[in-house]
Formats: C-alpha cells, sequence, structure tokens
C-alpha cells in the first residue's frame, strides 16, 4: 500500500508544481490550438475529412512532445532524480506518479483540443469511438513517453533526442487512434490499442529503474 | 565458451559463411527451376528474405545481450548488445534496399506502402537509429549501457506490435488486400535453396558480429592502456 | 539482358557491395589500432621511439632551471644516467653523468 501512497504522493507534487508554475499546460494548450489552425492552412480544399483526424491525431502527438520534453527537466536540472531514486521508494513509482501526472496534463490539453477540432473542422468526426481512441492512446503516449523522457533527460541533447525517441514508438499508437476515429469498425483499433497499453506500461514500469539507476 | 570457439569462431563463421552464401546464390541461379508466375525477378526473393530475418536475429541477439545486461550487470555485455544492433541495422538498410529493388520489379515503384515487411523494417530503421542517437549524446557508462539495453529490448517488442499495427493499417489505407509477394507456395528444392542462403547470411552475420566485436574490444583495451601509460 | 534481370543483380550487387564497404572501413580501423598500439608500445619502453604526430612537442627533458644552485643528494647523483652509483669504480658511475645529459636516455634502450 505504501507504494501507492509513494505514487500518489509524486503525482500531488507534480501537479502541485504545475498549478503554481502554470507553464507546461498552458503552452501546450496553445501549441495544440494553433497547430489546429496551421493544419487549416496546410490542408487543400477538397481533403478528405479523414485526413484532418490524421493531422489532430499529429498535433495530439506533437503536443504530448511538448509536455514529455518538460516532464524531467526540473528533476536532471536541480538534481532531484538523484534524490528521489535514493529516497526508500520503489522507483517504478516514481514512473508511475509522473506518467499519472502527464497523463493529467494531456487529458486536460484534449478536452480543449477536441472541440477545437470539433469546431475548425468536421465536428461529426469525434465519436464515442474516436474519444474512447483518444483515452487509451493517451495511456500509451503518457507510459512510453514517461520512460523515453527519462533516458532523454540524461542526454546531452535532450530537445533532440526525445522526439527521435519518441516518434517511432508511437505509431502503432496513431494506426490505433485514427482508425478508432475513422472506420466503421472501431472495435478491433480500439482492442489494439489496449494491447498496446497493456504490453508498454508493464515493459516501461518494469525497466524504469534500469534507466534512473546504474 | 570454449577457447577454440573465442579464437577461431570468427574464422570458421566466416569460412562457412562464404561456402553457404557462394553455394546458395550458385544453387539460387544455376540449378533451382524459375518460378512460374514471377520468373525470373523470383531469384531476388533468394536475397532479400534472408537479409530481412538476419536483420530481425541481429535485432533479437541484441535485445538477448541487453537483457542479459540488465540481469547480470556485467559490463561486457553492453558491447556487445550494441555490436549485434550495429549488424542489424546493417541488414536492415539492406533489407529496405532489396526490398526497394524488388518493389521496382514487380510493381514498377520503389516503394509501397502496402508492402508490410517493408513498412517495418523502415519503422526499425528509425527506431534503431534513434538508438544510436541516444548511445552517442550520453556519457559512455553504466547509465548509457542500462538505458541503450532498455531501448534494445523495448525495440523487439515493437517489432510484433509494429506488424500487428502495419496490418491494421493495411486495411486503413488500402481496403483492396495486398499483393501477395511470396507465391503461393515453393517447391521443395526452392525452400532447400532459401535455406542455404538463410543459413549463409545468418553465419555471415555471426562472423561480422565476431569481428565487430573484436574490433571494438580492442579499441576499448586500447583506449585503457593509453590511460594507464600516459 | 532483361530489366527483370537487370535489377536482380543490381540487388546482389549491392549485397556485395555493402559487405565490402564493411571490411575497407573495417581494415582502417585495424590499422588504426595497429598504429595505436605501435604508439602504446613505444610509450610503455620509456618515450623512447618517435613521439607520437598527435601529442605537443615534450619540452626536452633538460636540467631544470636553477639546479645548478641547488644541491643534489649523494643517493641521487647517478640519477638519470641509469646507473645507481653505487659502483664508482665502474664505467658509468657518477663521474659518468657529466658526460650525458641526465634525464635524457638512451633511444629507448632501457627504462630510466
Amino acid at each position: 500500500m505504501s507504494y501507492l501512497v509513494d505514487v500518489a504522493t509524486l503525482a500531488r507534487k507534480d501537479l502541485r508544481l504545475e498549478l503554481r508554475a502554470r507553464d507546461t499546460v498552458p503552452a501546450m494548450l496553445l501549441f495544440v490550438v494553433s497547430a489546429l489552425v496551421i493544419f487549416h492552412f496546410a490542408l487543400p480544399e477538397e481533403s478528405s475529412g479523414p485526413a484532418a483526424v490524421g493531422l489532430l491525431w499529429i498535433a495530439i502527438l506533437f503536443t504530448a512532445l511538448l509536455g514529455l520534453g518538460r516532464a524531467f527537466m526540473a528533476e536532471r536540472e536541480q538534481g532531484l532524480l538523484d534524490g528521489l531514486v535514493l529516497a526508500p521508494c520503489d522507483r517504478s513509482a516514481i514512473w508511475l506518479g509522473k506518467t499519472l501526472s502527464t497523463l493529467v496534463f494531456l487529458l486536460l490539453v484534449e478536452a480543449i483540443a477536441l472541440p477545437a477540432f470539433a469546431l475548425f473542422f468536421d465536428g461529426s468526426r469525434i465519436g464515442p469511438a474516436a474519444i474512447a481512441g483518444v483515452l487509451l492512446a493517451d495511456l500509451g503516449i503518457a507510459t512510453v513517453g514517461t520512460l523515453l523522457a527519462a533516458m532523454a533527460s540524461a542526454s546531452r541533447a535532450r530537445e533532440l533526442l526525445l522526439p527521435l525517441l519518441f516518434l517511432p514508438v508511437v505509431i502503432p499508437l496513431l494506426v490505433g487512434g485514427v482508425g478508432a476515429a475513422v472506420e466503421p469498425d472501431p472495435a478491433r483499433y480500439l482492442g489494439f490499442l489496449g494491447l498496446y497499453d497493456l504490453i508498454f506500461a508493464i515493459l516501461s514500469w518494469a525497466s524504469f529503474e534500469y534507466v534512473v539507476t546504474e | 565458451m570454449s577457447t577454440w570457439s573465442r579464437n577461431n569462431g570468427a574464422l570458421a563463421l566466416s569460412a562457412a559463411a562464404t561456402c553457404l552464401l557462394v553455394g546458395g546464390t550458385a544453387l539460387a541461379f544455376l540449378w533451382v527451376p524459375q518460378d512460374a508466375d514471377q520468373g525470373f525477378s523470383q531469384k531476388i526473393f533468394y536475397l532479400h528474405v534472408p537479409v530481412a530475418l538476419t536483420a530481425y536475429a541481429c535485432f533479437a541477439w541484441g535485445a538477448w545481450k541487453a537483457w542479459r545486461l540488465l540481469s547480470r550487470r556485467q559490463d561486457r555485455y553492453d558491447l556487445e548488445s550494441y555490436t549485434a544492433v550495429h549488424m542489424g541495422i546493417i541488414f536492415g538498410v539492406l533489407t529496405l534496399v532489396t526490398g526497394s529493388i524488388w518493389a521496382k520489379i514487380s510493381w514498377g515503384v520503389w516503394w509501397t506502402w502496402s508492402e508490410r515487411q517493408l513498412v517495418l523494417f523502415l519503422i526499425l530503421f528509425l527506431f534503431y537509429s534513434a538508438y544510436f542517437m541516444l548511445r552517442y549524446s550520453v556519457a559512455p557508462g553504466p547509465a548509457r549501457a542500462n538505458m541503450s539495453a532498455v531501448y534494445a529490448l523495448f525495440g523487439v517488442v515493437l517489432i510484433p506490435v509494429s506488424f500487428l499495427a502495419i496490418r491494421l493499417a493495411g486495411t486503413l489505407l488500402h481496403p483492396n488486400p495486398v499483393i501477395n509477394r511470396d507465391g503461393p507456395q515453393m517447391s521443395a528444392s526452392m525452400f532447400g535453396v532459401f535455406c542455404v542462403c538463410l543459413a549463409g547470411m545468418l553465419a555471415l552475420a555471426a562472423a561480422l558480429y565476431r569481428t565487430e566485436l573484436t574490433g571494438k574490444r580492442l579499441d576499448a583495451r586500447l583506449r585503457e592502456l593509453r590511460e594507464l601509460l600516459a | 539482358m532483361t530489366s527483370a534481370e537487370k535489377y536482380v543483380t543490381a540487388a546482389y550487387l549491392v549485397f556485395l557491395a555493402v559487405v565490402l564497404v564493411y571490411v575497407v572501413i573495417f581494415a582502417t580501423k585495424v590499422s588504426r589500432l595497429d598504429r595505436e598500439l605501435a604508439e602504446l608500445t613505444a610509450l610503455a619502453k620509456g618515450t623512447g621511439g618517435r613521439q607520437p604526430a598527435a601529442k605537443p612537442p615534450v619540452r626536452e627533458c633538460g636540467p631544470v632551471e636553477g639546479a645548478a644552485e641547488r644541491p643534489v643528494r649523494e643517493a641521487d647523483q647517478g640519477k638519470g644516467s641509469g646507473e645507481t652509483g653505487r659502483f664508482p669504480q665502474l664505467p658509468g658511475g657518477p663521474g659518468a653523468t657529466s658526460a650525458r645529459q641526465p634525464g635524457n636516455s638512451p633511444e629507448g634502450e632501457r627504462l630510466g
């Protein structure tokens, strides 16, 4: 039970920090709305509706990248990660706490992004299946992204490295998400997203310890 | 590991690779009957598929060594894992190039998204290229070794997941079923020659892996020596 | 040659080219390692042999400024000449130090 308490403490810490600093989430919000506007100008006139959904997903992915890039910044810059690692909690609790806070940020941003998309583009595309796809993919993005952000933050070129690590791994999420939104039979895609989440959550949870220790 | 294997492994493997590959290619061009449907262009199958399977094998070997690193925490596995992934990338690029040539022969285009193996290799290429980026931008040490190992493990898990995703995406992007490239059946002789070529390619990868590993180890030891003397 | 045959040949040639390029790269690496090993061997033998090209020019280890004023211990009389200084009757005893520059041992012959 103390494991869950640790996780909750860590997640609360991140949320509280964000509440006070208010820098990551507003930046992500502004980015996603700007991206949607750019996509309107980028799409030729007679583009298909599904293409716009694809662009929504690109916006979500890159907004997530923006948020993840800041995920471990404070910890690395101020040496807090060493302190956390030395703390008598399971290292994977750090991962889980950070994943939960990232998930909350993503959900907050998408709560604005999806209505914005419905406004700028074709709102009928955002049905329950699409939303379920977004939620499931958020899980995948948060779990894998947190692990990769921890890796990237240890390197010299952290802002450059994170997209390179992140994008190939989330291609399946993109396929699942767009498929769930566009296809008439979304069950397969949602099932696939769930499978991805399960596999990579377990993998990330188990291997986070090795990423932050030596 | 016996000393014979350590001393002569690379030699034995390269000898085996030479025999198998030369023999296999000779068989493919001179002996095996030509495929009824695809004609001469099917011969590329004896090169492309062994290269692709060898690339998978290299990535799997790299992940195995990565697992050993994380479970045993012995330094040498880092170098071995890195070398295996390096080999995998080389064979991966070869797969993409030969696959692209095959696509040109079969469908007249250099690239097609409906060719699942090629798309999978493209994703893997991106993924493992990032592996090298990761290694280059982190200072050498146990931290880098651990991170590379975790990333290599992610890679092999990604292979089947990506394949599933590509299959799903295939129905998304191309509602019509994909052209079945491999042909309905392979005759026994074709399969036999394919196996010879596959064995040769694996032996080649193993020989290159050994030589590369020896070279890297020598490099590391010389650097250590230099630090001790200077 | 039909176009299919050309492409198949091209594919095999690409494979051959990659393997050969790998051999070339590895040969370069091996010759570099060989060179480094030679340098390190020379280094191990006591800075004899040629100076490694990459290193900055080594200052000649002549007498340190002010050494003439500083008294030299008797035990250190033979220092730098390769002798122990304990057998003055042998050629190359303490008296012989003046004949050679201290500190600059002969070309790689023996350890300083």
